[in-house]
């Protein structure tokens, strides 16, 4: 049996739930605690400035305290003003650390295990797609871990805190905060609910927005050739009109959540303004007013803010959260991929001297949910062959390649290289063993020289220079100022196809290896270019003999080959010419 | 024209609903600070009072400027929040129409530039970026130093010392704060600004390339590298953000001592009975609240830089020079239009070997050419050397007797129907993709068009038939009815020379019937130039021309 993927839906997966408890628990362990010891110290350190603003007020109005007095309360709450600036920006540095090293780790992780997965199996995933999930939404986790989770114990510990010392200072003034307590799950719920509906909703709207826009960009030599110019102008005008009535629309009900919030904070302040001032004038008789002093009063008027501050906070830190749930739906799906290739630790020393016999027995081989593409293959052949293996696309042809290259894992069979069963080289063995050439070439940020010592960097200028002569590289490098230390990439040089595919056959062929196996080599370039690779491929093997297994269809290929196969129904019939 | 100029002008934009939502933002900061002050007044001059020290307290006047400034502080931050985000959405409005209207008057091989990579997609995120200019900047930032300026006025009629120590205080060591944090996250950004695209086409190449990695057991070393740049990313971002907790540490540290100078001072006026208690509650408690405004933004400010590049790229992008050089007096179309290439030599780069070398083709006005022969020809070459969209390296190509060099661009686009290769449809609705051509037609005209190259029955089934929403790019057709939907559009608008290229890819034989007998009717009395790998199903034409194998060059 072989293992399927985990493409099934797995509630764990998909849950909001799982989600969380998953980006809980790639967060450092100290972190929880560390927030935790923060929050508490800031909120120590807020009710003593409370405590210490309110003391000294009280002195100096109604006991009549001189200043004189009152200046080593004053130097103390500076000292604590100083301290609770500092715990602020010390939660900031910490929980800025916290977040790179669980965006280090996890981008890590995450590209080690698309390399286990390999590249048969991303394919149909999209490069682009998963590049964006290895960078913006690894990046995505950043607010989460720097902003959401330590103001998350703030909205727990700070609120808390206050309610016990008010409560301790006039029952009354604590009970009227404490009921708002229970509302606080209410609030966050409410807050939540409405946060997250509007960065969905505004998300949403801005991306088809954006989509309208970029497709106006995208098309904009279309636009001019129906002379439609001032019309698509006015139709993103419109569109942005649309848009923006319809998100207003979802706004005006979404921002009501905060108001709520921002009520609640504005109607207690002010009602416990009143209850203390009334109580203070004696106007009123029920509850602790009796204990009520102009101190006491101020000190929870002062708290009372503060009670609120965090909660608003976190309100404003939804969103991040919204985010990062986004973020670890798409990420985790790829963790879970099953690797390509299983670890084999055997150790031989092959030897790479001499051509390499082939031979495949009673192979089968089936992607996860499609039908079997390879069945009971049987393949032979003798050291220094060169073969072809033909048929139409989709029949399997580079899934065999693949097999033989050992990028994936057969289900059945046994594949055996000289007299070596396949399966249990390790990976430095087998690339001693055996060169591969794929269908589109693709070149590594660095030059042309890094990327045809890619297999072997201590690789020197001649051992490079003979094989960009070989493969002929040289020839249009020659054109270039820097020769072969052009850079590629995005902001270096751009090679057609066929270049590209010469440098990458140079990179296979560096060094000389008993097999090379060639995977649609020519499939994608023109017929010139073509030539020049069947051509390089014939003079490397006048040089140093190889056996060559190749999958095309091109024409001249069978010029080339010694003997041909054509596949059928996942199994190979030799053509004889 | 400067960057600055542009921040401002984009600003200036909109001013009314601007003004309003600053508006609102003050509104909002003074009543929240009203709250706490009068809160503050009201509970000492009530102490004081029931203590007998003071006569009679009206108590219903603070009462009621204590409900009021709550109720004030719920709805202007809800309004706040409103007028800003309706007036950001008004900002982006202008600024998409605007982008627009810049890049269409460039040249096809600047929009062909345009189209690599990821350029459209940064410009698309660089124009939804400038929402932070007002949302983050702009206003929270006027709104504190108006706010810190109006308490430097009001405190100074109590006493010029404790204004200008208090709000004096934030209103100079803020600024300082916000502008040394982002003249220190200049550097990190710019650095991320490389290191973030860096990391993504090393990720990019690292997944492509898996397989060579593998082949050449280069994997772990790769993913060693890939590690690397990716510290480089993540140290970068954390520096950032420790700026930003140092930076808002710094800012609530200054609003610490001048609530602690409000407080000092407060008691040493208030012993010298130069203020009365409750004015000292007041007092202290007006300056806790005025801090609120400055928190958000020294983080706001060192974003700013990211609107400032994005402000750049738009404007680079919208002020290159075009790439071909315009006729100083452009000739008239001509009359007779048939199409000459004339001994032409061409490559797409200097160092890449010419697609087209000593080319001779002649198309008689009102003619049908078909070219055929395999990818990799330059068969694509020839419609872009018509339309001007590239000059050959040697010789001439003329549309009737004048040099294509010759001619008003304006009039090449528009006399010359193209199907490209790859045509682009608009997410938008059907109707309004072939509209495009011909705004006037009707939908009956419209149908009718459709019909004609077999896709009536796709109409049929569409369930807004001609309303429906085409997908991104045109997601939900498949390849071959999106061909003949833009062929259709073409086919509404009535050019002199028609080039298809590859206009039967992926239809079936159905479907290629239905098209070519279409086109029969279409393409009578115009020059055509048609593309196409396959020769099985064609329109009536003239001529077949097949690009034959040239010499290799080995």
């Amino acid at each position: 049996m072989r293992d399927t993927p985990a493409t099934d839906p797995d509630p764990e997966l998909t849950s909001k739930t799982g989600q969380r408890a998953w980006l809980d628990s790639q967060a450092p362990t100290w972190l929880r605690p560390a927030s935790f010891v923060l929050a508490l110290g800031e909120a120590i350190v807020i009710i003593a400035q409370a405590g210490l603003i309110a003391w000294c007020l009280h002195a100096a109005i109604v006991l009549d305290t001189p200043i004189a007095a009152l200046w080593s309360a004053l130097w103390g709450l500076l000292g604590v003003l100083i301290l609770r600036a500092g715990f602020n920006g010390l939660r900031g540095l910490v929980s800025a650390h916290a977040s790179a090293s669980v965006r280090r780790d996890l981008r890590k992780q995450l590209f080690d295990h698309l390399c286990q997965v390999g590249a048969e199996r991303l394919r149909p995933m999209g490069t682009g797609e998963l590049v964006t999930q290895l960078n913006d939404h690894v990046e995505a986790l950043d607010a989460y871990y720097a902003r959401f989770k330590p103001q998350m114990a703030s909205a727990l510990v700070i609120p808390g805190g206050i309610v016990v010392v008010v409560a301790s200072q006039n029952w009354l003034a604590g009970l009227l905060l404490a009921l708002t307590a229970p509302l606080i799950p209410l609030f966050m719920a409410l807050v939540g609910m409405g946060a997250e509906q509007l960065s969905r909703n505004q998300h949403q709207a801005l991306a088809r927005l954006a989509g309208v826009f970029h497709d106006r960009l995208h098309g904009l030599d279309t636009i001019r050739r129906f002379g439609a110019e001032a019309r698509e102008q006015s139709r993103i005008a419109e569109f942005s009109r649309s848009f923006r009535q319809r998100t207003m629309a979802v706004l005006r009900l979404a921002f009501l959540s905060s108001a709520v919030l921002e009520f609640f904070a504005a109607v207690a302040i002010a009602m416990l303004a009143i209850y203390i001032g009334l109580g203070l004038l004696g106007y009123i008789e029920f509850g602790p007013v009796a204990t009520l002093s102009l101190g006491s009063g101020l000190f929870i008027l002062l708290l009372a803010p503060e009670f609120f501050a965090p909660l608003r906070t976190l309100a404003q830190h939804w969103h991040d959260r919204a985010g990062a749930l986004a973020a670890a739906e798409s990420i985790r799906p790829l963790l879970e991929l099953p690797p390509a290739r299983g670890l084999s630790t055997r150790k031989v020393a092959p030897d790479t001297n001499r051509p390499l016999s082939v031979s495949v027995s009673a192979l089968g081989f089936a992607w996860p949910d499609r039908t079997m593409v390879l069945q009971d293959l049987d393949l032979d052949i003798r050291a220094g062959e060169h073969v072809l293996i033909t048929g139409p696309s989709g029949c399997g042809k580079s899934t065999l390649i693949s097999l033989l290259a050992g990028f994936i894992s057969a289900d059945r069979g046994r594949i055996e290289l000289g007299s070596i069963d396949q399966a249990g080289l390790e990976s430095p063995d087998l690339a001693r063993l055996r060169a591969w050439l794929g269908q589109t070439p693709v070149l590594f940020p660095g030059t042309i020289a890094d990327n045809i010592a890619l297999g072997r960097e201590q690789a020197s200028q001649s051992d490079i220079e003979r094989a960009a002569d070989l493969c002929r590289v040289s020839e249009f490098t020659a054109r270039l100022p820097r020769g072969l230390d052009t850079p590629v990439g995005q902001d270096g040089f751009g090679f057609s196809g066929g270049q590209a595919q010469r440098i990458a056959l140079a990179r296979a062929l560096l060094e000389p290896r008993p097999l090379l196996l060639l995977d649609e080599p020519t499939s994608a370039l023109d017929i010139d270019s073509e030539r020049m690779i069947w051509r390089a491929i014939r003079r490397a093997n006048e040089k140093t003999p190889m056996t060559v297994i190749a999958a095309s269809h091109s024409p001249l290929a069978r010029q080339w080959a010694d003997r041909v196969f054509q596949m059928e129904n996942g199994r190979l019939v030799e053509i004889e010419e | 024209m400067s960057r600055r100029f542009r921040m401002r002008s984009l600003l200036m934009r909109r001013a009314g609903w601007q003004l309003a939502g600053l508006g609102l933002m003050m509104l909002s900061l003074i009543a929240g600070i009203g709250l706490l002050a009068l809160s503050g007044w009201f509970i000492t001059a009530s102490a004081l009072a029931g203590l007998g020290l003071i006569a009679a307290l009206d108590i219903f006047t603070p009462g009621a400027g204590i409900r009021l400034a709550a109720i004030t502080r719920t709805l202007s931050r809800y309004g706040e929040r409103l007028v800003t985000h309706e007036a950001t959405f008004r900002l982006l409005e202008d600024l998409r129409a605007e982008v627009l209207s810049r890049l269409l008057n460039h040249d096809e091989m600047f929009l062909k530039g345009l189209r690599r990579g990821d350029t459209l997609s940064r410009l698309t995120a660089d124009v939804d970026i400038l929402d932070h200019l007002y949302l983050g900047v702009t206003g929270p930032t006027v709104a504190a130093v108006a706010l810190s300026l109006l308490a430097v006025v009001l405190l100074g009629l109590i006493d010029p010392w404790l204004a200008l120590l208090t709000a004096g205080t934030l209103l100079v060591l803020n600024p300082l704060t916000v502008s040394s944090t982002r003249r220190l996250g200049r550097a990190p950004s710019q650095a991320l600004t490389q290191a973030l695209p860096d990391l993504r086409s090393m990720s990019a190449a690292g997944l492509e390339g898996l397989n060579e990695l593998r082949a050449l057991d280069r994997t772990s070393d790769y993913a060693d590298r890939i590690n690397e740049q990716s510290i480089r990313v993540v140290d970068l971002t954390r520096r950032l953000g420790a700026l930003d907790a140092l930076g808002q540490a710094l800012v609530l540290l200054t609003g610490m001592i001048a609530l602690w100078l409000a407080l000092v001072l407060g008691l040493l006026i208030f012993a010298e009975n130069q203020i009365s208690a409750p004015v000292l509650g007041l007092v202290v408690l007006a300056v806790l609240g005025l801090n609120e405004a400055w928190l958000p933004l020294p983080m706001a400010w060192r974003k700013l830089s990211q609107c400032q590049s994005a402000v750049e790229r738009i404007n680079t992008l919208s002020e290159d020079p075009a790439a071909l050089p315009r006729p100083e007096c452009p000739e008239l179309w001509p009359e007779k239009t048939s199409i000459r290439i004339d001994a032409v030599t061409f490559r797409y780069q200097p160092h890449q070997s010419p697609v087209l070398e000593n080319l001779d083709l002649d198309i008689k006005a009102g003619q049908t050419v078909v070219v055929t022969g395999p990818s990799g020809y330059g068969k694509s070459s020839l419609a872009l050397l018509v339309m001007r969209q590239v000059d050959p390296e040697q010789g001439r190509v003329l549309i009737g007797e004048t040099d294509v060099r010759h001619l008003d661009p304006d009039d090449l686009r528009h006399r010359i129907g193209y199907l490209p290769q790859h045509p682009v449809l608009f997410r938008d609705t059907l109707s309004a993709n072939l509209r495009l051509a011909d705004p006037e037609a009707d939908e009956y005209r419209l149908t009718r068009a459709l019909e004609r190259v077999g896709l009536g029955d796709f109409l049929a089934d569409l369930p807004g038939g001609l309303d429906t929403w085409l997908e991104e790019s045109g997601a939900n057709v498949s390849g071959g009815q999106r061909r003949r939907i833009a062929l259709v559009r073409l086919m509404l608008s009535d050019p002199d020379i028609v080039i298809l290229d590859e206009p039967f890819e992926s239809l079936d034989g159905d479907s290629a019937r239905q098209v070519t007998a279409a086109l029969d009717d279409w393409l009578t009395g115009r020059t055509a130039l048609i593309i196409s790998h396959a020769t099985e199903i064609l329109p009536s034409h003239d001529r077949v021309i097949s690009m034959t194998v040239k010499e290799a060059f080995e």
